[in-house]
């Protein structure tokens, strides 16, 4: 690695840090995390790069890379951009999950790809941070899960459904459930201890596998992270699920296609549908629906089952926002957003005396207002509530 | 008539008015109910635009929007207002009114006292977050607290209900600040094709 480009990709960060470091946010942690962040800056500046040999070049590469990663996300986490309210449902949903939830700040990139909801772990896990920490002894108290959101939908409070199946991936690799899932039924698959229905069923919802040959096995380094990838998807869309009933199965459908195949990384969408179906009815016959249910329980001592709960509908159909008086309502919100936007529109328009009844465009917005000010009115009562104790 | 304390309180116990959040009972007064500032805001901005048309002649200029930049703030953060900038933004609490209950706004005196201006009225059967169009005619800039009781309503019963969705609304269930609609309005389509026999 060339030193004078390390000199300027630290040029590059210390362009980006004079703006960035004065970015307010409405969030002690955050600007705990920025202090931290320019402490880290400031030990790079310290620094005399032309002392370091290739090894250290390559670490204060990684440390540059770790910054710019926080920028890129802290940056489009400002009030102003992030989509405060539906991340306030995801922390609610963190706290599921989490012993220490508190030590972990959702953050948002918005990106132009219209499909690009996704999770990015590298602000999340154990890579940059002992890096950060060997080389300058620098400890962050908070690590970021951080969530990409298509630009345009920023404020779509029915397409934001897919950052539950994101959140779902964070919270996987939180407790490595679907590696060890994958390891055992990798193992179970190779040594013939899963057999009849239920091989039937692997090979149902994973159909690349082929039966072996010679000695051959089911799973191989081949196609280990095919295997794993897919188990991934499953989970997320069953953690998505608890929470958002089956409210992404149409839009997921509709966004891939109704894609029957399965991509590199993605089961078929017919499969993930039909699996995230089988989960909600109840009906857990399925070896691999199973082994999700049960290993999740083992690994994180938690279950995943229904997290929602209702609240009287007829407030949004009545152009009203909800009254939400718990975390697991909030969930619901989106369920009943869809609801409406699939088949109960026209009521908005009958029980409320619209002379001219809503159009399309009307009604989307409509719908996005109601869940934002429900949300909204949640995030104030317990903020009141708590400010009157 | 001008509805008193116990008629308003009897129309929000019967489900007839709607205020949420009501954060304190308090808000309901003698003879008018205190709201409170909401967190989202539009801010008037200087754009590439000469100038902001509020006509259909000769209409290739941007939208309204592009003169106002969205903001945000939470509960308890503050918001400077500065002289003669126009600002929208709205009332904290989602409201619905009877459909024989007209609502006049002016700010509270407090406000009032140090130059800011509001007067407009929420026609009966109106839901959604109050829309207030601030300017501040003093001096100084001021800086308002999210969530403070900023205006308040007062309700006059009218003598017969009306359909507030009679006609097709431009501003239904809005919960954030909305720029003028103002290019909208079906009469300047009319008025626009008078100008364009007249100089065209």
């Amino acid at each position: 690695m060339d030193r004078r480009i390390l000199d300027l990709n630290f040029a590059q960060l210390s362009k980006s840090w004079a703006k960035s470091k004065f970015n307010n946010y409405a969030d002690q942690k955050k600007q705990e995390h920025i202090k931290q962040l320019s402490e880290l800056y400031e030990k790079l500046k310290q620094e005399d790069f032309s002392q370091l040999d290739i090894d250290d070049i390559t670490q204060r590469s990684y440390i540059i890379d770790f910054f710019f990663k926080n920028l890129e996300f802290l940056e489009n986490s400002t009030l102003n951009l992030i989509p405060f309210e539906i991340v306030e449902c995801l922390r609610y949903a963190l706290h599921d999950w989490l012993d220490a939830p508190d030590s972990y700040i959702i953050v948002t990139s918005l990106v132009n790809n219209l499909m690009s909801y996704s999770f990015d772990p590298m602000l999340a896990i154990d890579f940059y941070y002992p890096i950060v920490k060997t080389v300058y002894g620098l400890e962050f108290t908070h690590r970021l899960i951080q969530i990409n959101i298509p630009r345009f939908l920023v404020r779509d409070y029915l397409a934001s459904v897919a950052l539950y199946h994101e959140l779902g991936h964070f919270v996987d690799n939180f407790h490595e459930i679907t590696f060890r899932i994958a390891g055992h039924m990798a193992a179970g698959l190779n040594n013939q201890t899963v057999i009849n229905d239920d091989l039937a069923d692997v090979l149902k919802f994973f159909p690349f596998i082929q039966q072996p040959t010679g000695s051959y096995e089911y799973i191989t380094q081949n196609n280990f992270a095919r295997f794993k990838s897919h188990i991934a998807e499953y989970f997320c869309d069953i953690f998505a699920s608890q929470y958002i009933d089956n409210s992404l199965n149409d839009y997921l459908l509709y966004i891939t296609k109704n894609q029957d195949k399965p991509g590199p990384n993605h089961p078929a969408t017919t499969h993930r549908v039909e699996m995230s179906n089988s989960f909600l009815s109840g009906n857990h016959d399925s070896y691999v629906l199973k082994t999700i249910i049960n290993a999740t329980q083992i690994i994180t001592n938690r279950s995943i089952s229904t997290k929602y709960t209702k609240f009287k509908e007829d407030d949004l159909i009545n152009l009203l926002p909800a009254d939400i008086s718990e975390p697991s309502q909030l969930h619901y919100l989106f369920t009943t957003g869809w609801k409406i936007w699939k088949t109960d529109f026209p009521n908005i328009s009958t029980q409320n005396n619209i002379v001219t009844p809503l159009e399309d465009e009307k009604v989307y917005d409509v719908v996005n207002n109601l869940i934002e000010k429900s949300i909204g009115n949640y995030i104030v009562h317990t903020s009141w509530k708590k400010a009157t104790k | 008539m001008l509805l008193q304390k116990s008629k308003i309180l009897k129309l929000v116990e019967d489900g007839e008015l709607i205020i949420r959040p009501l954060l304190e009972n308090e808000q309901i007064n003698e003879t008018a109910i205190d709201f409170r500032l909401g967190y989202d805001f539009l801010v008037s901005v200087q754009s590439r635009e000469p100038f902001i048309n509020a006509s259909l002649n000769n209409f290739k200029h941007k939208p309204l929007t592009s003169f106002f930049q969205e903001t945000r703030r939470k509960i308890g953060d503050t918001f400077m207002l500065y002289p003669n900038q126009t600002v929208l933004a709205t009332s904290l609490e989602f409201i619905k009114l009877p459909n024989n209950v007209l609502a006049e706004l002016n700010m509270r005196s407090s406000y009032a006292r140090l130059g800011i201006t509001i007067s407009t009225i929420l026609q009966p059967g109106y839901c959604g977050c109050i829309s207030l169009e601030l300017t501040n005619t003093n001096i100084n800039p001021i800086n308002l607290t999210v969530g403070a009781r900023l205006f308040q309503a007062r309700l006059t019963l009218l003598d017969e209900p009306s359909n507030y969705f009679e006609n097709p609304r431009k501003y239904i269930c809005q919960v954030r600040p909305e720029a003028s609609a103002a290019n909208f309005d079906s009469d300047l389509h009319k008025l626009n094709k008078i100008w364009l026999e007249n100089n065209v």
